[in-house]
This record gives C-alpha cells, sequence and structure tokens, in this order.
C-alpha cells in the first residue's frame, strides 16, 4: 500500500511543517539529508507513495540523490518534488532534467503543498499504470505474433515434406520421374512469374507463385491409384483404358483429401485445383469437367502448359524428346490443345527462360543414367 | 505580546504567515522550535571560523525557515548574505550583510520571550 510520503529535509522545522501539512492524508516518513533518503527509499519501497526532497542538505544533496535514484530506477517508482528556497529557474530546470516531477518553492502553502502532493501521486499511478498495460500489451502480442510465426513455418515445411512424401511414392512406383517433377515446377514457377507481372489482372503475388509452383508436383498423384496394368502398359490404350487413366484427376483429389488434415488451407486448396484440372483445356475440350477459359483455375492453366513442354521436350517410351524449337512451335500452333492466349504470350517472352532451365537439367543429368519414363498422355 | 505584536515587531507578516501556517497554536510550536535550533548561533560560528561552505549551507537554510514562519526581515537579510557566500569565500565585504541577520535574529529571539 503506496500510502507514506517520504520528507528529505536537513531542517528540523521545516520537517515538521510539512508533516503537519500532510498529517491526516498521508503516514510520514523522515531523512535529514541524501544518505539517510536512500536508506529509507530501500526500506519501505512498496509504501512510499510520494517523495518531498530538499536541495541543500549536508552529506548528500537533492541533484544527487535524483541522479542515484535514476541509476537505482526508483524514479519509476514514485514521484520526487523538489522542495526549495532557490528561485533560479536555472536551478529548477536542472532539478526537472534529472527527473523530478515538480518543483515547489519555498515558502510553501499547506493546501497547496497536500494539492500538488495528491496531484503527482495521482499522475504518477496512472502513467505508470498505463505503461504497464501497453508493456503487458506489447508482449502478449509478441508472443502471439512469434508463436503464429512459429506455427506457420512449421505448417510449410509439413506441406512441403508431404509434398515430397507424396512425390516421392509417385517416383518409387515408376510412373514419374523425379526430375519430371522438379522441372514441372520449375516451369510453372518461371510462367507464373512472367503472368504476375504482365497480367495484374490475376492478383498473383511472389509467395501465391510459389505456392502454385509447390503445388504443381502433385499434379500426377492421382496415378498412384491406377493400376500398373493399364499405366504401364507398353503400346496402344483402348478407349476404356485411356478413360481410365484420365481418372486420375479426380483420383488425385481423392488422396489429397486423405490427407487434408496436414495442409494449410491455401496449398490445399491449390494442390486440388491443380489436380483436378491440368487437363483441362481452354475451348472447353479438356477433362475432367469440360470447363472454358478462366473457368479454369489460373494454377491449373499455369501448370498444364508446363507439364506439355516438358512432355515433348523428354522421352516417352510412345515418343521421342522433341526439340525446343519444335516443342515450342506445337503448343503455339494449338497442337497440343487450347491455351490461354495470354500465358502463350508469357511463354513467348519466358522461351529462352524455358531453354536455359532444360540444359540446366541436361547438365545435372550426366549421360548413361537412364531416367525412369512413365507414361505420359500428353493430348 | 500576541503574535500579531510580535511579527509587527520583528518586520514580519502576521496575516502572510497565518494564511499558510492555518493557527497560532501551530505558528507558535514552530517559532519555538526555530529558537531551538539554534541556526543563527551556528551560522555565526562557521562564518567567524572562515567556514564559507557551512556558513552557506546554514544562511541557506535560515533563509528557508524564515520565509516558511514569515519572518520578513531576518529572511531578506539572509537572502542577501546566503547569495554573497554562494560561491565559497565572499568576494564582497559581508560585515554589514552579517551584522543585519545579527540584529534581526536578536530581535527575533528577545521579543519570543515576551511571546504569550
Amino acid at each position: 500500500m503506496r500510502d507514506t510520503v517520504l520528507i528529505v529535509e536537513d531542517v528540523e522545522l521545516n520537517r515538521g511543517i510539512l508533516c503537519d501539512m500532510l498529517e491526516g492524508d498521508y503516514r510520514t516518513l523522515e531523512a535529514r539529508d541524501g544518505i539517510e533518503a536512500l536508506e529509507v527509499m530501500a526500506a519501505h519501497q512498496e509504501e512510499i507513495a510520494v517523495v518531498l526532497l530538499d536541495l541543500m542538505m549536508p552529506r548528500m544533496g537533492g541533484l544527487e540523490v535524483l541522479e542515484i535514484m535514476a541509476e537505482q530506477h526508483l524514479l519509476d517508482r514514485f514521484p520526487v518534488l523538489i522542495i526549495s528556497g532557490e528561485t533560479s529557474p536555472e536551478i529548477e530546470d536542472r532539478c526537472l532534467t534529472f527527473g523530478a516531477f515538480d518543483f515547489i518553492k519555498k515558502p510553501f502553502l499547506p493546501s497547496l503543498v497536500l494539492r500538488r502532493v495528491k496531484n503527482a501521486e495521482a499522475l504518477f499511478t496512472y502513467k505508470n499504470r498505463l505503461e504497464e498495460q501497453v508493456a503487458l500489451q506489447t508482449a502478449q502480442l509478441t508472443r502471439q505474433a512469434e508463436a503464429l510465426r512459429a506455427k506457420n513455418a512449421q505448417l510449410r515445411e509439413m506441406n512441403e515434406m508431404t509434398i515430397e512424401l507424396l512425390s516421392d511414392i509417385i517416383e518409387a512406383r515408376n510412373l514419374e520421374s523425379g526430375t519430371h517433377v522438379q522441372r514441372v515446377r520449375a516451369f510453372t514457377r518461371i510462367l507464373g512469374l512472367r503472368l504476375m507481372e504482365k497480367y495484374p489482372e490475376y492478383g498473383l503475388d511472389r509467395s501465391t507463385v510459389d505456392v502454385i509452383a509447390l503445388a504443381s508436383m502433385m499434379h500426377d498423384v492421382g496415378k498412384i491409384m491406377i493400376s500398373d496394368a493399364i499405366l504401364l502398359k507398353p503400346g496402344k490404350l483402348t478407349p476404356e483404358e485411356f478413360d481410365m487413366i484420365k481418372q486420375h484427376t479426380i483420383l488425385g483429389c481423392q488422396v489429397l483429401n486423405h490427407t487434408s488434415y496436414m495442409w494449410e488451407e491455401d496449398y490445399f486448396s491449390c494442390c486440388l485445383q491443380i489436380c483436378r484440372y491440368h487437363h483441362e483445356k481452354y475451348d472447353g475440350r479438356g477433362y475432367p469437367e469440360g470447363l472454358r477459359g478462366d473457368e479454369i483455375p489460373i494454377a491449373a492453366q499455369i501448370v498444364s502448359i508446363a507439364d506439355c513442354y516438358d512432355a515433348l521436350t523428354n522421352e516417352r517410351v510412345y515418343k521421342k524428346a522433341f526439340s525446343p524449337e519444335t516443342s515450342y512451335e506445337m503448343i503455339m500452333n494449338g497442337e497440343c490443345g487450347a491455351f490461354n492466349p495470354k500465358l502463350m504470350r508469357c511463354l513467348e517472352d519466358c522461351r529462352a527462360e524455358f531453354e536455359a532451365q532444360l540444359r540446366r537439367n541436361e547438365s545435372s543429368v550426366k549421360p548413361g543414367a537412364a531416367l525412369p519414363n512413365g507414361k505420359e498422355e500428353d493430348q | 505580546m500576541t503574535l500579531k505584536e510580535f511579527y509587527k515587531a520583528v518586520g514580519g507578516s502576521y496575516k502572510e504567515t497565518l494564511r499558510r501556517l492555518m493557527n497560532d497554536t501551530l505558528i507558535k510550536q514552530y517559532l519555538r522550535m526555530f529558537s531551538e535550533a539554534g541556526d543563527l548561533e551556528k551560522l555565526l560560528r562557521a562564518l567567524e571560523a572562515g567556514q564559507w561552505e557551512d556558513a552557506f549551507r546554514h544562511v541557506h537554510n535560515l533563509k528557508g525557515v524564515c520565509l516558511n514562519l514569515g519572518l520578513g526581515r531576518l529572511a531578506e537579510a539572509s537572502s542577501e548574505l546566503c547569495e554573497a557566500l554562494r560561491s565559497g569565500e565572499p568576494t564582497v565585504d559581508i560585515t554589514p550583510l552579517t551584522a543585519e541577520v545579527k540584529e534581526a535574529g536578536a530581535q527575533i529571539l528577545e521579543n519570543l520571550e515576551s511571546l504569550e
């Protein structure tokens, strides 16, 4: 309970007058000089509400007391009111600079001293409570932000692990080469960034493009649900078998839905879109739903071109690899189905970058290391 | 001698002092403390010994007390002496200032004795 005023003053008479003034409203403690004052403060830290401090005292004066109080952070605990016969504004200024709360000149008026002590106490308590609250809230917010950041990082890591796990399964079943998945991711990213710059109407930003690129690795995850007999069948497929293959778009979403608890929302919905719609065509002649134009989610449209370009430029059991030039022309001519004209313009811009990416992949795969090629239906 | 008469005799202001210190009993109590504290003698001793720092502190205190007790003449005299001693050894002749402090002080102590 802070209900005590510490009076620091070497003249007994002045202490007496001050005690009488405060009597009835406060308990009082007295000190005859600065050294005694600091001792009393240390012993009664929790009781002192206000300190009245004289400047001119033997052993240790008021200014020195203020200085030590500042060092020991005592000025944050209770306000100090200087009481002095000094009338020069310089000294008053010095005291306030040193951290005194107020300056009362002698001779003091009892009613005024009492009122100023009360004011100092009220203002100080209010200010301290505010600061305490702000500090508390800031600490709380910082903690929450940190927890969120940690959670976010954790989720992101989890997503990447899930994606890697699933692409490992695809690779292990020899359905796609691991490098195909990585190349599609790289093409998706290049094309996505170009689209972001050239056509802001799609509302893409860098992190969205990254999400799309990562999610692109899931585009054929549905193939793990299709039997080897069909997937690895040499030679032509019957129409029925081909219908089964088409199911990989829908089956992929089922696989993802089984793992939905592991996903962050934006990754998850992006993966679903890509899985389901990466074989849709801009003119409505794709599958599974025959969506047209921008009914097809933009993420799926980007991955669709990236996937197509990669299938063309690489060897498949049923076809040789086309040259980068031929592959590019085939897409632009519409031989691989209709794509969004805006994305075709982006591909035009990114042609050199795509080819550089191809060369980078060639040099990272040394000659003789056979790529495990799966079957890719690239109509 | 009443308090009013006392203040008149020593060049102070009773009205102003009463306004601040509220009642006669308190004023009389403080005045008694003043005479018992012996600040005036301490000041004069320090001056005689040339202990300027001590002298400054005592005259400074004396000034403060006199201001609080409304002892105008002594407050004024000690204030002047105080300024002369502020930076240590005085550079002016303080004999007349000291004499005035002494006289005003003696006047107070003298009149205090006949206060009811």
